[in-house]
């Protein structure tokens, strides 16, 4: 209406533009810090998992390796069986199918643990929940004859158990179990009004296998009707050697250490492999396969297969292993990439294992995955890639390798049992289309929607509920909602790093989820802290995987630097993938792991700067020292194996003998005198025994920046 | 939330948009889209989305709200389009004066607060609105005092310093 009025009506209107515009600004920039935070998150996550099946991965070394001394050697000291050779020979104890294998074990008065009467009643199991949250063991003696029962009794189940909600209440499905007494907490202890069905890998991780594992058999035992067990690929001897069962059994038993891990190998294998709810809901571990067939699933001896990694002893033999196996690893080594078979290789897999994926995964791959189509071999190439020079190769091929250049014959029945029931423990759901073998893992497949959706058709079900792998909130749906993956071990990397969940379901077959998260901190951490706690520890366990890796990093920067000794920043993470091949985002790492130069390039030297070994090792050559490091959880199992009377010293000998075993299998070119030395260095009170513990305590990756205030430890402890 | 909503406060698209980065760059992006991209299939899409919601907090986003946003899209989200829409955007970071002074504008006499209904007030009602879960997120994150005042210097300090000291 007037000058005045419409100046003050500009002047307003300037102002609420510049509220406008302002608000604008703080909120993109805070939801780009949270959009930051989130990829954070998700890259710590991705570090997590692909370290983790990366071990995965190396376990086959493993299992090759104890094969290869079973193949090689008949007994390691000359004296009777040892445990080496009972675990690897499937051939029953007969002693452990009598009664007498716990009966004559005495029970001291001293021991104030839990007194099992069987059959067992409400109050064993409570009296086993007390003892356990007291941190008690339970005596050797009802340790055997629960396992004895348990064995009994599922002798008379079925493959695949059919269960009904018309008789019970909704039914809680847990999978990847750590925590028994969280879950229960929170829905109850198994009863006829809480059925639970627990989907496999109860044992491994952590230090409280025994007690989970025990109470489950426990409940198994009192309530056959509500209480389901489904195997897992942790239900299996081979990968209790590597995970951290044996290890728990060895050390919290140290009598009857063999015959309980032998009744475990049991009890495992004759663990259900499948659920079916209603006929309408598949529970099965890790998933399912192109060949899964729930008939012939149904059909099979279960218990005949006792480990996933040990591959079927006859076509072992078929293929006459043993001599082409030396010839084979010499000429791998010197030959960086060999013509590639035709093989289904789609982006699922690739983005896990790139053509110069690990040996280790490929090779098992092809012997583990479909032997329908043998010309389905995955690519063999070196392990160190074609850029690194030859002299440095501390990974060798593992011998079951040496299949990929035969056909296998048309597989025997045994083989395809064997591949039914590795499918249904190992495999992990893709969201392309097709079946492909489980490079990642090394076993199993990857299978996709059209599978599920065949499989479910084909046998009148409507949805596959699986665990086998961790999820950020617990569960996931894929494959339109008729695959659920299930994972109920929070903070399973770390704290913070992920919720549990359970599923339950009822009559209506609609399943509901349950999310929790167990904190140890008492006062909540946001989301910021979290993440942050998080990041660091995953940053950690990578950094260690470099350090690890020194060698072939370095060898490969040299080849790639300028004078200057920089690398740029693409050049250095293709060494890193090639090296490591963890497929995670290196430039977006980068800041973390290594610093620029001014120019912007990368001092690739600064990646292993502020980590060292635990002990200064003067006497150990590079080589030996990394080699050391990354296999120091092999080193150890193998040690605990040889040390019969668990007291934490081998002779010299045994030592020497081991070692040189172990590196003529990987291949390395060791000088035997170095190893002499070590040894003789690490005996240090001179009386021709090694306390293993120490030494491998020299070969733990320290982090500099963690050990301020910590002593010396290693060479200057005395007995 | 905050990595999607942006692309719909973005221009149009380039089509030259590879020229405009160095290929050290483009490199960068391509990881943060990967990382994004969770079930690998080359495009965030729907489930992305709504995954991408659940993780910021935000589980109850309704169906028709996320085909609204795909529906304004240009067409599904490439790593071309994740390009042109926030390859900038992700990685720059404002300076903290800039900040500041936006947090000053609503704040002329130069407390250094804000009454935290004043802020809820401002960041819900205009612009890029906040929904009540990422209000409810920055106020977790720095919570006002008792008298119910938002101390924004020290929020905007944290966030800019806080995230340098996470880059070392």
């Amino acid at each position: 209406m007037g000058c005045g009025t419409s100046v003050a009506t500009e002047a307003q209107g300037n102002m609420v533009e510049t509220a406008m515009k302002a608000a604008v600004l703080i909120q993109q920039w805070f939801r780009r810090y949270m959009a930051r935070l989130e990829m954070r998150r998700r890259y710590t996550w991705n570090i997590f998992q692909s370290i983790e099946y990366a071990g995965e991965q190396d376990q086959l070394q493993l299992s090759s390796f104890f094969s290869f001394m079973l193949d090689n050697f008949t007994q390691l000291n000359g004296s009777g069986p040892d445990l080496m050779s009972q675990l690897m020979d499937p051939a029953a104890d007969p002693w452990l199918d009598r009664e007498t294998c716990y009966n004559l074990i005495p029970v001291p008065e001293s021991y104030t643990g839990p007194r099992l009467s069987f059959p067992l009643s409400v109050s064993d199991t409570n009296a086993l929940l007390s003892a356990f949250k007291e941190q008690q063991v339970l005596h050797a003696r009802y340790v055997l004859q629960l396992l004895y029962e348990t064995k009994k009794l599922l002798k008379q189940m079925p493959n695949i158990v059919h269960l009904s909600t018309s008789y019970t209440k909704e039914i809680t499905i847990c999978g990847g179990l750590r925590l028994f007494f969280v879950v229960v907490v929170q829905n109850g202890l198994p009863s006829a009004e809480t059925p639970y069905v627990f989907n496999g890998d109860f044992v491994d991780r952590g230090k409280k296998s025994i007690e989970v594992v025990v109470l489950l058999f426990a409940y198994l035992l009192l309530y056959p009707d509500y209480m389901h067990l489904n195997r897992g690929n942790h239900e299996d001897h081979m990968m209790n050697l590597r995970y951290g069962f044996t290890k728990e059994v060895m050390q919290k038993y140290k009598t009857h250490s063999c015959e309980i891990l032998q009744l475990f190998q049991d009890v495992f294998s004759l663990l259900p492999i499948a659920t079916i709810v209603d006929g309408k809901i598949l529970i099965v571990h890790g998933g399912i396969s192109d060949q899964t067939d729930l008939d012939f699933l149904n059909s099979i001896e279960r218990h005949k297969v006792k480990s996933a990694l040990r591959f079927p002893r006859r076509s072992l033999e078929q293929l006459d292993i043993n001599q082409s196996c030396g010839q084979l690893k010499r000429m791998r080594s010197t030959d960086g990439s060999r013509p590639s078979s035709s093989h289904s290789h789609d982006s699922a897999a690739s983005t896990s294992s790139s053509s110069s994926s690990s040996s280790s995964s490929s090779s098992s791959s092809s012997s583990l995955c479909s032997p329908r189509t043998p010309s389905c071999l995955t690519p063999h190439p070196c392990l160190s890639s074609p850029s690194i020079s030859h002299t440095i190769s501390i990974l060798q091929v593992p011998f079951l390798d040496s299949l990929s250049s035969i056909p296998p014959p048309s597989p025997p029945r045994d083989e395809q049992e064997w591949k039914q029931i590795v499918d249904i423990l190992w495999s992990d759901p893709k969201t392309q289309e097709g079946c492909s073998p489980n490079t990642f893992r090394g076993g199993g497949c990857y299978f996709g929607p059209d599978v599920t959706q065949r499989l479910l058709l084909q046998h009148g079900l409507q949805l596959l509920i699986r665990s086998h792998e961790c999820k950020q909130e617990g569960y996931e749906l894929c494959h339109s909602g008729q695959v659920i993956t299930i994972f109920s071990a929070s903070n399973y990397y770390e704290e913070g790093s992920n919720r549990g969940a359970y599923i339950k379901v009822g009559r209506e077959l609609m399943p509901r989820f349950y999310q929790y998260q167990v904190s140890r901190a008492t006062r909540k951490l946001t989301l910021t802290q979290s993440v942050r706690a998080a990041e660091g520890s995953a940053l950690k366990a990578l950094k260690e995987k470099l350090f690890t890796h020194r060698s072939e990093l370095m060898s490969g920067f040299q080849q790639h630097q300028n004078n200057a000794g920089t690398v740029s920043v693409s050049e250095w993470a293709e060494v890193l993938e090639s090296v490591l091949r963890l497929d995670l985002p290196w430039r977006t790492l980068r800041p973390h792991l290594a610093r620029l130069a001014p120019d912007g390039r990368v001092d690739y030297q600064s990646c292993f700067e502020d980590m060292e070994p635990g002990i200064p090792l003067a006497q150990v050559t590079p080589n030996l020292a990394e080699t050391l490091f990354r296999y120091r959880t092999d080193i150890e199992i193998i040690f605990n194996i040889i040390d019969k009377d668990h007291s934490g010293l081998i002779s010299i000998e045994e030592f020497r003998h081991t070692w040189h075993l172990f590196s003529a299998h990987l291949g390395i070119d060791i000088d035997n005198s170095a190893i002499d030395d070590l040894a003789r260095s690490i005996d240090f009170n001179k009386d021709g025994s090694i306390d293993f513990t120490e030494f491998l305590e020299a070969f733990r990756v320290v982090h500099k920046l963690d050990n301020k205030d910590q002593p010396l430890n290693g060479m200057l402890k005395y007995p | 939330m905050s990595l999607i909503y942006l692309i719909w406060t973005a221009e149009g698209a380039n089509s030259n948009v590879f020229s405009m980065f160095e290929q050290a760059q483009i490199q960068e992006f391509k990881e943060a889209f990967t990382i994004m991209d969770q079930n690998r299939d080359g495009f965030i899409d729907k489930n992305d989305l709504r995954d991408t919601f659940a993780a910021l907090g935000r589980l109850n986003v309704k169906q028709e709200e996320i085909d609204e946003m795909l529906k304004e899209a240009p067409g599904p989200i490439n790593f071309t389009v994740f390009l042109t829409m926030f390859g900038e955007k992700l990685k720059g970071a404002d300076p903290e004066e800039t900040i500041l002074n936006a947090f000053k504008v609503f704040d002329p006499e130069g407390k250094g607060v804000l009454r935290k209904d004043y802020v809820t007030q401002m960041l819900t009602t205009q612009a890029d609105r906040f929904s009540p879960e990422e209000m409810e997120q920055m106020f977790t994150a720095f919570p006002p005092d008792v008298a119910g005042n938002l101390d924004y210097k020290n929020l905007v300090h944290v966030i800019t310093h806080g995230e340098e000291k996470d880059q070392e």
